[in-house]
């Protein structure tokens, strides 16, 4: 059992930590076209 | 082209937009090297291959102009240049953000950042000149031309890495399977996105100019 557990725990580099990137990438995106969407909102609205 | 079109579109972007996300933070797997921040990917490289697309549209839509002279075609350009700026945008404020995590560094000066950042210099200078002048044939004239010469640096941010070579992007990317699904679902939910926003934009700008009933769009 142990040399099973010992196998199945190959040593694999952990990929680093990097999710604050993400989260600002996709925060920085929906921003950009949440931003863009209401410039177009206000534009209708303008219209009507 | 009515309002039941934008609608449809809409919700298909919507949808796919959804599916597209669920992919990409629960199915697409943790690239082993980069970690978590290699998913900008999936919307970083769409968001420049409808980029292009949408500069290409406004390309040809200006020649159109130019040629025939109809206010539907200088509509479609401005539409179409206004939302590929957007997606040249978010390229390049997802790009630094990757870049950061991945080099160590925002930005390098390197032959596809600065000619894309030259991209979108270029368009930004097309919609100054939009804002602020009047005189609509006259500006729209001068527009198309400008969108013309501008898209003559799609080709060289494309070929920029094959001509002079790259320090930081690859020449090839090769996928595992199950991001190679992702990516596909993200480049048709980023085309559906830019569809919708390219009509909106299209719809909005005709009823500005009190064309939209002529033109079939209202």
């Amino acid at each position: 059992m142990r040399s099973l557990l010992g196998l199945l725990s190959v040593p694999v580099e952990a990929p680093p930590d990097t999710r604050a990137y993400l989260a600002l990438g996709y925060g920085a995106l929906a921003l950009l076209f949440v931003g863009y969407g209401a410039f177009l909102w206000f534009r209708w609205r303008r219209l009507r | 082209m009515g309002k039941r079109a934008g609608t449809v579109l809409w919700i298909l972007a919507g949808v796919a937009n959804a599916v597209s996300l669920g992919l990409i933070f629960f199915y697409a797997p943790v690239e082993i090297q980069m970690g978590a921040v290699q998913k900008i990917f999936y919307y970083h490289v769409p968001s420049a291959i409808v980029c292009y697309v949408f500069l290409f549209l406004a390309f040809l839509f200006s020649l159109l102009y130019l040629w025939k002279e109809e206010p539907l075609h200088d509509h479609l350009a401005y539409a179409a240049a206004e939302v590929g700026w957007v997606f040249i945008t978010a390229v390049l404020v997802t790009g630094p953000i990757w870049g950061r995590s991945a080099w160590g560094k925002w930005w390098v000066w390197e032959p596809r950042l600065t000619s894309f950042l030259v991209l979108w210099l270029t368009y930004s200078a097309y919609f100054l000149l939009r804002l602020f002048s009047r005189g609509e044939g006259r500006t729209a004239k001068i527009a198309a031309v400008l969108a013309i010469v501008a898209f003559f640096d799609v080709p060289i941010v494309h070929k920029a890495i094959s001509w002079w070579g790259s320090i930081v992007h690859p020449k090839k990317v090769v996928l595992e399977p199950p991001m190679r699904v992702t990516f596909l679902v993200s480049l048709a939910a980023v085309f559906l996105l830019g569809a919708a926003l390219a009509y909106t934009r299209t719809r909005l700008g005709l009823l500005e100019a009190g064309r939209a009933e002529r033109e079939g769009w209202a």
